[in-house]
């Protein structure tokens, strides 16, 4: 009994360790940066990103993100240089200061008080909520 | 004559949500005026079918002496996208929203109880006073029958609201908008959608009635629950059928693209699952009995917001029609609804009663807290995204946009919390989960969800989301299967039943809770489409020439020639893609691009081959006789999205109106709960 739980804890941390491996194993390759990074630059003049766009705006600011990209930039060298050439709204993520701190700390807000709602609804009866 | 019809339907209609509402003035003193509300609801889905009936007749018959038909219909457009153009912009919408209330207001008539149901007849006149200011919007701001006295070309550039001004001669209409007559969805998508959104209105109804009149307690919530069900399914199949109807028509190549109109509608629903599941706890256990009231409020209040966004004009998408007098008028409407409903709340929050106190982190109870805090924060991001812009154009004068990244930065870890809580709370007890308990119940789904991650390694997936998401949905589904195995496994020893029997013995035995887990199990058939189709989905764009071939994602694809044929209300231009595999063609794939008559600009319609294995997703960039340009994309498993989204619903309407089974024959029923 004792060592059928012991063969079933080896499988486990077996499997464990590939998918952990499968997560870790791989650096992303040019063509996946690419479509990452083209993702997170807006395009004013189509819908989305640039990402999903045959606009000549589009294409001209893939062409750079895949230049940079083979000059070996890293993407945080890339998107910079986009947005000191173009402005800061060219980067979809919102701006983590100013305006766009609002955003990124309100939704961590609303879990703190969450949890706070929900540790005193342990602690005492009669208050209620999540 | 229709336009009379049509306008004769709508005062019915007002007067019958009149009647509802002035029946509230005798509830106030404790009697209830049940003939009113017979006539009320009655008259009241009389009047909105009368009007929808005229729409249509109008519609089927060129009337274009009424302005919004010759605005959105002509002679070409083919008689599947004329019926859908009753929804196909503003002022139609509303009376499709006008049906559908008065529908589900009928409905809630008929489960009317006798003469001593207070909260029935109060949730009726919440009905009506909702339904007022619909039907009222349609006789003044937004009338849908209001006839065109001044044409231009094939447009109505004015109209007037009494049905006997004299009117323009138009012999064609402008016809609907190229996007919203590409696809049959067009049809489908609105109304269940629709049934969803204004579905929601029940249970708000029932929870301010319960507050109006000092009948806080459970009642409300069990009578919403089946509404809330039905609503939430087709709302899930709605935003779904929106989904596939832009995967279909828009060709970017998705289904989600966080749009203001997509989260409007994501976000009751979102809210509304998490009142489905604190609803549970409130009826079982007493609990969270002022929450379910917030959380009410707040999801009728998002319907509204979300109505507001998308038809006032203040954001642009096929969904946003025209700026007119509607914008203010809805902005009126959610400020009465939010404030009115939370003071009400607040007057009446001495009378809910206080809940017992939660003993136990480790329970049922302590998951669905967890599963409520998840999606209402959830909501918010949603909300705070789409509003952000709003805001920040209002105050600042700046534009900024806020788009998928930011979404999926939260939506992406949410959802996996989620859908692991989906694996641990359903296998809890109430009150208290021993550790020891859950852990017997989750070692083995552990197990089962590590080997499905590890299987995903070994055949070549290497992202860590799609990963993470391939290990957490194998180990919810064995955790469901394991405790239905378990549970009849019980009900075999006890019975002479086989296992595959006693299995089903313990599904009829509480629908309830199994419809729930059909949902959670769409949910993770979802969840795995979504890893598929966006985390390893593979793009290119390329020009092939005639007779030429390119390889892409294993297959080779050849152009062999274009296309062109004339239909009423288009010009199609087309490309016909041979899909070969190891030398095989295996199907054919015709990109096209579509000019619509009056439209100087094509509208793209991709080509799809779908396989259990993914979609080859091919988009027309521009079509010439010698050479095509295409984007390619392909994406794994994409039919899971829409086979999860049929799923849930399923697994809402079985949840909603399945009865509990009671086997046939004398031997006495075994109590099959579904917790300890």
């Amino acid at each position: 009994m004792r060592s059928r739980s012991l063969v079933r804890l080896a499988i486990t941390v077996c499997l464990a360790s590939i998918v952990v491996w499968g997560m870790l194993g791989t650096t992303p390759n040019d063509a996946e940066r690419l479509a990452s990074l083209s993702a997170q630059v807006a395009c004013p003049v189509c819908e989305n990103s640039v990402a999903d766009s045959q606009a000549a705006y589009a294409r001209n600011i893939r062409t750079y993100i895949a230049a940079e990209i083979a000059e070996g930039q890293t993407d945080r060298q890339i998107l910079d240089g986009l947005a000191n050439s173009f402005g800061d709204e060219i980067i979809l993520d919102p701006p983590t200061s100013g305006f766009g701190l609002w955003l990124w700390a309100a939704p961590g807000a609303v879990i703190l008080l969450g949890f706070w709602a929900i540790g005193s609804l342990r602690r005492r009866s009669g208050a209620d909520g999540p | 004559m229709t336009a009379l019809l049509g306008d004769v339907g709508l005062w019915v209609a007002l007067f019958g949500a009149l009647t509802l509402v002035a029946s509230g003035i005798p509830l106030s003193g404790g009697t209830m005026p049940v003939g009113w509300y017979r006539t009320g609801s009655r008259t009241m889905l009389a009047g909105s079918v009368l009007s929808m009936a005229a729409l249509q007749f109008g519609l089927l018959s060129n009337d274009f002496s009424i302005a919004y038909i010759a605005n959105n219909s002509a002679t070409t457009t083919p008689t599947i996208f004329k019926m859908a153009s009753a929804w196909a912009a503003l002022e139609g919408s509303i009376v499709l929203w006008g049906l559908v209330l008065a529908t589900f207001t009928y409905l809630v008539y008929r489960q009317l109880g006798d003469a001593s149901d207070l909260l029935g007849a109060g949730a009726l006149t919440v009905l009506g006073i909702v339904a007022v200011f619909f039907f009222g919007l349609m006789v003044t701001v937004a009338n849908p029958f209001a006839v065109c006295t001044e044409a231009f070309g094939t447009s109505c550039v004015a109209s007037s609201p009494w049905p006997w001004a004299a009117t323009a001669t138009l012999t064609e209409g402008r016809g609907p908008n190229p996007l919203l007559q590409n696809h049959f969805l067009m049809a489908v998508h609105p109304p269940i959608l629709y049934i969803g959104y204004v579905g929601l209105t029940a249970p708000f109804a029932f929870a301010i009635s319960a507050l109006a009149q000092r009948l806080p307690g459970i009642e409300w919530a069990q009578r919403t629950k089946q509404w809330t069900l039905i609503s939430w399914s087709a709302l899930t199949t709605g935003i779904l059928l929106g989904g596939w109807w832009s995967y279909e028509v828009l060709g970017w190549g998705g289904y989600w693209a966080w749009d203001p109109v997509e989260n409007a509608s994501f976000m009751p629903w979102l809210l509304a699952t998490a009142f489905i599941h604190s609803s549970f706890v409130q009826i079982r256990r007493g609990m969270l009995q002022s929450w379910n009231f917030v959380l009410v409020i707040a999801t009728f209040s998002l319907t509204i917001l979300g109505t507001f966004l998308t038809r006032s004009g203040s954001i642009t998408s096929v969904h946003s029609f025209t700026q007119s007098a509607i914008g203010p008028a809805l902005l009126a409407f959610l400020a009465i609804v939010v404030i009115g409903s939370f003071a009400l709340f607040a007057t009446r929050a001495q009378l809910v009663a206080s809940s017992p106190r939660l003993e136990s982190f480790s329970s049922r109870e302590g998951a669905f807290l967890a599963n409520n805090l998840l999606l209402t924060v959830f909501g918010f991001v949603v909300l705070i995204g789409t509003l952000f812009p709003i805001f920040v154009d209002a105050f600042a004068g700046r534009t900024v946009a806020i788009s998928a990244p930011f979404f999926n930065r939260f939506a992406v870890p949410l959802s996996l919390t989620l859908i692991l809580a989906m694996g641990v709370g359903p296998i809890m007890p109430y009150r208290v989960a021993k550790p020891s308990l859950v852990w017997e119940r989750i070692r083995t789904p552990i197990q089962v969800g590590l080997a499905s991650g590890a299987l995903a390694v070994l055949v070549g997936v290497r992202a860590p989301w799609p990963l993470l998401t391939f290990t957490v949905t194998g180990f919810v589904a064995a955790a469901i299967i394991r405790h239905l195995y378990f549970q009849a496994v019980r009900v075999r020893s006890k019975t002479e039943l086989t296992l595959g029997e006693a299995a089903l013995r313990v599904i009829q035995g509480d629908p309830g809770f199994w419809g729930g887990q059909l949902s959670h199990l769409g949910v993770l058939v979802i969840a795995v489409g979504i890893a598929g189709s966006s985390g390893l989905a593979t793009a290119d764009t390329t020009t092939i020439a005639v007779g030429d071939s390119i390889s892409f994602s294993g297959y080779t694809i050849e152009y062999r020639a274009p296309f062109s044929r004339s239909e009423p209300n288009r010009d199609v231009l087309g490309a016909r893609l041979f899909v070969s595999q190891n030398g095989q063609t295996i199907d054919a794939v015709e990109p096209r691009l579509n000019r619509f008559a009056g439209v100087n600009q094509f509208i793209p319609t991709p080509g799809v081959m779908s396989r259990l294995s993914g979609d080859l997703y091919v988009s027309a960039v521009d079509i010439q006789a010698d050479s095509v340009t295409v984007d390619l994309w392909w994406f794994p498993l994409q039919w899971m999205v829409w086979l999860g989204g049929l799923v849930i619903a399923i697994g809402g309407v079985w949840s909603a109106t399945m009865r509990v089974a009671r086997p046939a024959g004398g031997r006495t029923a075994e109590p099959v709960r579904t917790d300890a």
